[in-house]
């Protein structure tokens, strides 16, 4: 079944922000991934927002394709920071165990580009 | 493809990738109808990704069966693949398989997040795991 993806990767300011759609099989949160990646190459920015509030179910794969990402980018230069997880998918995530990895957890948008504003690495 | 019995069941075919997500869709919709709150959602839905995942990948796909449980109040879930069966399932649930993407991982997961959780597989087979929830106690129909 081929599917119409929602999936957005946006520039903002200096750093990206990525928005998986709400239903991402596994396939397309691979695709993801490395189009976040290939992007955070080209746009040279320094900062990753990785949006989670269309995200209902983060189960192992997805948890690990997440942690993935962030340490990819951690890895080419970028920091990650996390908004909008639901409070029952984080419950579900504790209460399985699954971690993501080296992402920076805010509360909202405006906290998260504060945060990734301090953290620009090479000044 | 879904079908609903006399009993009020719902079976879901798990043949391809997008059938994961429908699956633990049409897991979040009935446990809803049944009462279930948001977080008990969410925990079935995710516990439904990750076996229907199994059934797809180790079993060669497989089926789903939702069901308002008899004898308490809940939902069951049956997911039944066809595959090749897991000749030892401690060693599934237990370290060696449970690194990141490790079957155990994932199994050992979803028996956290459901109230019983019965695994049995036979080499040739195939493999069945049977869950269920139960609602919140002083829940009435």
């Amino acid at each position: 079944m081929e599917e119409v993806s929602r999936s957005s990767i946006l520039k903002i300011e200096d750093f990206l922000l990525a928005t998986p759609q709400e239903a991402m099989h596994d396939i397309a949160a691979i695709r993801f991934r490395d189009d976040i990646l290939r992007r955070l190459k080209d746009t040279k920015v320094n900062g990753l927002i990785i949006d989670l509030s269309g995200v209902d179910v983060v189960d192992s794969f997805m948890g690990r394709t997440i942690g993935e990402i962030a340490n990819s980018a951690n890895l080419i230069g970028a920091e990650v920071a996390m908004i909008g997880l639901r409070t029952d998918v984080a419950i579900t995530m504790v209460e399985m165990g699954i971690s993501l990895g080296n992402v920076y957890p805010l509360l909202n948008l405006d906290l998260a580009l504060k945060f990734l504003r301090n953290q620009r690495r090479g000044g | 493809m879904k079908t609903f019995s006399d009993e009020g069941s719902l079976q879901v075919e798990i043949q391809e990738e997008f059938d994961i997500i429908s699956a633990r869709a049409r897991a979040r919709v009935f446990a809803e109808a049944l009462g279930f709150g948001i977080v008990d959602q969410t925990r079935i839905a995710t516990a439904v990704s990750e076996i229907a995942r199994n059934a797809l990948i180790h079993g060669e796909g497989g089926k789903m069966i939702l069901r308002a449980s008899k004898d308490k109040k809940g939902l069951e879930i049956v997911i039944v693949d066809e595959g090749p069966g897991v000749p030892d399932i401690d060693r599934v649930m237990g370290h060696e398989y449970s690194k990141p993407g490790g079957l155990g991982l994932g199994l050992a997961g979803a028996k956290r997040l459901m109230d019983e959780f019965y695994f049995e597989s036979k080499p040739g087979v195939g493999t069945k795991v049977t869950m269920r929830k139960w609602l919140p106690s002083g829940f009435r129909w």
